[in-house]
């Protein structure tokens, strides 16, 4: 079973998504900072990881740089999962090093499900 | 402290960061230039007067006097600006803050809604399928007004990320038109697709071309008249793919043609029917078209009704 740890601070949106992310056949853990969820990723080495980008405590930018400079957990592919949308946010974002950018309120939860996949090459 | 000095002193990174405002438009630059016009100007008149007065001290006093009056109106002047620019600064913030604000409880909406009839969740009877799509609906009216006023001060900003990606514009005509049902039921009016059944895709950004189409498909309904067909044709041409609105509605006046792509413009003769809006929505669609390398125009007759057009370039 595929893991994925899911960065968010949103709880309605971090439950949805993670039920549904479930329901599809994926073990995934849920955190609501960017420490700890920085910590999860270490800890657990996911196969994906899904970030927030306005987090408590850490940032998602942070939390992105820092799990791209670990030789441990550089090869995660990271999908950034937000509603900033700027070119700033996109290109740092990109610059990064993320997979990909989603644009929640654009997505249906099916479609995110389906993008998430994707990655995943399932 | 002394780094605080230095980043006082620093004033293109100041106007970057407290004004956000190129050089030429930023007050501080515009005050030490004014103040450097202004010295340049004394130091002339001393040396104009001293060659052409015997007493070019008392010249010198009064130009510098002269010099200093004008730098103090000079000064109040520029705090005025600054503030301005502080109150427009403050206002773009505020729309971002709360726009963002929104997006979340929407986005949670929008998921919840786009979850129906995939679950359990799925409704029981004809009555409450009719509420979740009403809801489904007004949901996503709130993403696109939220979305576009975004937009709007980014392009202000000129912070817009096009996403740029394969599109296919009759499949999300289809959409589109499917959601508008209430709207057009209330109305009693229709929509027709015309054009060939199998388009190629087009290059553009799928989520800003999605918001295009709605705005142009809105626009058609609120201004038609009742009982009436809206047309829209989606056909190829040539390396691009055209989209094209015909509505009976009541159309915009010769003289207000020139204006109808401006922000914050509604039609004197809009009122008449009585409808709501923002008055972005054209504004947004002619930079997402010229953004993504397409063309967009009109045709229009008041009392007769509009015709808008789009073209985008065929995705490769």
């Amino acid at each position: 079973m595929e893991k994925i740890v899911f960065i968010e601070d949103e709880t309605t949106l971090q439950k949805m998504l993670a039920t549904a992310l479930t329901e599809v056949g994926y073990s995934v853990t849920t955190v609501s900072d960017g420490e700890a969820g920085l910590a999860a990723v270490r800890a657990e080495k996911p196969d994906l990881v899904l970030l927030d980008l306005i987090l408590p405590k850490m940032d998602g930018f942070t939390v992105l740089s820092e799990i791209k400079k670990d030789e441990a957990t550089a090869h995660i592919p990271v999908i950034v999962l937000t509603n900033l949308e700027s070119a700033e946010d996109v290109g740092r974002v990109v610059a990064l090093g993320a997979t990909t950018y989603l644009v929640k309120a654009n997505y249906d939860l099916p479609d995110v499900v389906l993008k998430i996949k994707e990655v995943l090459g399932k | 402290m002394l780094v605080n000095i230095l980043r006082k002193l620093n004033i293109a990174r100041g106007c970057k960061e407290d004004f956000n405002v190129p050089l030429w438009k930023c007050p501080t630059f515009l005050f030490v230039l004014m103040g450097a016009v202004v010295i340049i100007s004394t130091l002339t008149a001393y040396f104009i007067a001293s060659r052409f007065n015997g007493d070019p001290q008392i010249s010198a006093l009064l130009a510098l006097g002269t010099a200093g009056i004008v730098l103090i109106i000079g000064h109040l002047m520029i705090q005025s600006f600054a503030r301005v620019i502080e109150v427009s600064r403050l206002k773009s913030q505020f729309l971002d803050i709360i726009s963002h604000q929104l997006l979340t409880p929407l986005t949670a909406l929008k998921w919840s809604t786009s979850s129906i009839g995939t679950d359990a969740t799925a409704p029981e009877s004809e009555k409450q399928r009719e509420t979740y799509m009403i809801i489904k609906e007004s949901t996503n009216k709130m993403v696109n007004i939220v979305n576009t006023l975004l937009d709007i001060s980014r392009i202000e900003a000129g912070r817009v990320a096009m996403n740029f990606g394969k599109f296919d514009m009759r499949d999300s005509v289809k959409k589109i038109i499917a959601l508008r049902a209430h709207d057009l039921e209330a109305k009693h009016s229709t929509i027709e697709l015309q054009g060939e059944e199998v388009i190629p895709p087009v290059l553009a950004d799928p989520f800003r071309t999605k918001l295009v189409i709605e705005n142009l498909v809105d626009n058609a309904i609120k201004y038609s008249r009742e009982h009436s067909a809206i047309v829209i044709t989606v056909r190829q041409d040539g390396e691009r793919v055209i989209f094209e609105i015909k509505d009976r509605g009541v159309g915009i006046p010769a003289h207000e043609h020139k204006n109808i792509f401006q922000k914050f413009f509604r039609a004197p003769n809009e009122f008449s029917y009585q409808t709501k809006g923002l008055g972005v929505g054209l504004y947004l669609v002619k930079f997402i078209i010229e953004a993504s390398g397409g063309s967009i125009g009109f045709e229009s007759q008041e009392g007769v009704g509009s015709r808008f057009w789009f073209s985008l370039p065929i995705y490769k």
